[in-house]
């Protein structure tokens, strides 16, 4: 398979807190790969290197053949990334701010089929900040998508959702797969990694502990509980529970 | 051409949530326009005639005008975006921050630009205010006014983390700065001391004299020093927001 992602010996340091502590991993064309641990385990702060958001204190990234810290500009038209943080200003139209983006782009897709692809065609003139959480994430996909990416970063996208806005937003993570895209998922929600990823890297406290396909780390472990499931993967390797 | 599209988007962008703010709006372009309205209502059979006194107080509102942008205006959207991490969604796409920081300073200029005409137009028809100088000198005073204030102050952007302390540092650091530059009283009139070594130190002081020079058709060998220390405090002001902007 052809890693269309590849990093190695990942160190991303503030100041004297090493957040990201020298982590290796590829992720293959076409895959769902999840990058899962709790909060403050230097998920995001690996995601952001990999985006070229950030610069490495160490190591190297390499995404879709380009260095993200010598072309960031190249490779944001080649990626689509959903932030954990990031927001619009509150009077700014859904329409609007997809076309903004669609414009800062040199090849944009079309934005009304994208509107209507996310569900939010009828919410197109609405303000931002009349938009639900599920909105908002809808809008942020589309967001995402609106260069035709070949990979999709998203992080914590199902964070603050209920139940049944993070079930649609799971149907959409697979339908952006299903169009041949590589995704990139960034989540502290087992279940979600579970169901979704092809392959999962656990992060704690910022090294990969362990990294295989949710069934294969599934089986690795000697548990007594009778239907185990990544959470008590993390809580053998980890001796953590994901909440803490 | 990417980075010219990038910079015309954003920039109809800002100028639509502009639009959109009627608080701003008000400020930027009818509170000059009131202020010469109340100037005028206020003066006395006694105070020199109208023309002359138009002529004094439209140059300082046209830098009232400027100076509340620089001020508040893109030091408040910065912090305002920093905050809700709309700068960090823009540094995740291919937008170049040349383009980012262009938008946000051409919306501003185009706003002052209006607000300024707007004054000037209600000042020549209500009360009889004559360019002495050439248009096109006032014109090049105005760019040079309005960019050294408005990369000076750009300052605030690096020291504040929130809207709320961008607010703040503005307000501490606006009225003094008015009342010390020339705009809410003339220099001649501060203690001598102030008038001589706090004065000229502010930018704004200096774009009082430039803008009332180049509307009064003051020759412009005359207007050296103001001239020479707003392209210092440009070339400064760029400098220090070079190394000390944020994203985040």
């Amino acid at each position: 398979m052809k890693p269309v992602i590849v990093v190695k010996d990942l160190v991303k340091r503030y100041g004297s807190l090493t957040a990201v502590n020298g982590i290796s991993f590829e992720v293959y064309e076409n895959e769902i790969f999840g990058i899962v641990g709790p909060n403050g385990a230097g998920k995001t702060s690996a995601v952001e290197c990999i985006a070229g958001i950030r610069n490495p204190s160490s190591g190297s990234v390499n995404v879709l053949g380009l260095d993200p810290t010598k072309n960031s500009l190249e490779l944001r038209e080649l990626i689509g990334i959903q932030l954990q943080a990031g927001s619009l200003p509150y009077n700014m139209k859904v329409r609007e701010a997809l076309l903004l983006f669609a414009n800062l782009h040199q090849r944009p897709q079309p934005v009304e089929p994208l509107l209507a692809q996310m569900g939010i065609a009828q919410k197109a003139n609405d303000f931002y900040e009349k938009l639900s959480g599920g909105q908002k994430q809808r809008l942020a996909i589309a967001l995402a998508l609106v260069n035709d990416p070949k990979v999709v970063v998203f992080d914590e996208l199902t964070t603050g959702l209920d139940p049944q806005a993070r079930r649609a937003m799971w149907e959409m993570v697979r339908n952006i797969h299903a169009l041949g895209k590589t995704v990139l998922l960034i989540t502290h929600f087992m279940e979600e990694a579970e169901k979704l990823c092809d392959r999962v890297a656990f992060i704690d406290e910022g090294n990969v502990v362990a990294l295989d396909t949710p069934a294969n780390l599934i089986q690795s472990i000697n548990s007594t509980t009778p239907d185990p499931t990544l959470e008590d993967v993390f809580l053998s390797i980890t001796g953590k529970e994901m909440r803490e | 051409m990417t980075t010219v599209k990038q910079l015309f988007w954003l920039t109809v962008n800002e100028l639509v949530l502009f639009w959109r703010e009627p608080v701003a709006m008000f400020f930027s372009l009818l509170f000059p326009v009131a202020l010469l309205v109340l100037t005028m209502a206020v003066r006395t059979p006694t105070d020199a005639p109208k023309d002359i006194v138009t002529n004094h107080v439209v140059p300082t509102l046209m830098v009232l005008n400027m100076a509340s942008m620089a001020i508040y205006g893109v030091p408040g959207t910065i912090a305002s975006y920093r905050q809700s991490k709309f700068l960090k969604r823009l540094k995740c796409s291919p937008a170049r921050p040349i383009a980012i920081l262009g938008s946000l300073a051409a919306s501003s200029f185009a706003v002052t630009m209006f607000g300024v005409g707007l004054l000037i137009v209600v000042a020549m028809w209500l009360y009889g205010a004559r360019l002495a100088g050439s248009f096109i000198g006032l014109w090049g005073a105005f760019n040079l006014a309005f960019w050294s204030l408005s990369a000076t102050f750009l300052f605030i952007t690096s020291v504040t983390r929130s809207e709320r302390i961008s607010s703040t540092v503005s307000q501490v650091i606006f009225f003094p700065i008015m009342f010390l530059s020339g705009v809410f009283i003339p220099v001649e009139r501060l203690p001598d001391w102030i008038a001589r070594y706090v004065s000229p130190v502010i930018p704004v002081t200096h774009a009082v004299e430039l803008m009332q020079g180049a509307w009064l058709g003051t020759p412009w060998d005359k207007l050296t020093v103001p001239i020479v220390a707003l392209f210092g405090f440009l070339i400064l002001g760029l400098a220090v927001a070079t190394y000390t902007f944020k994203w985040e």
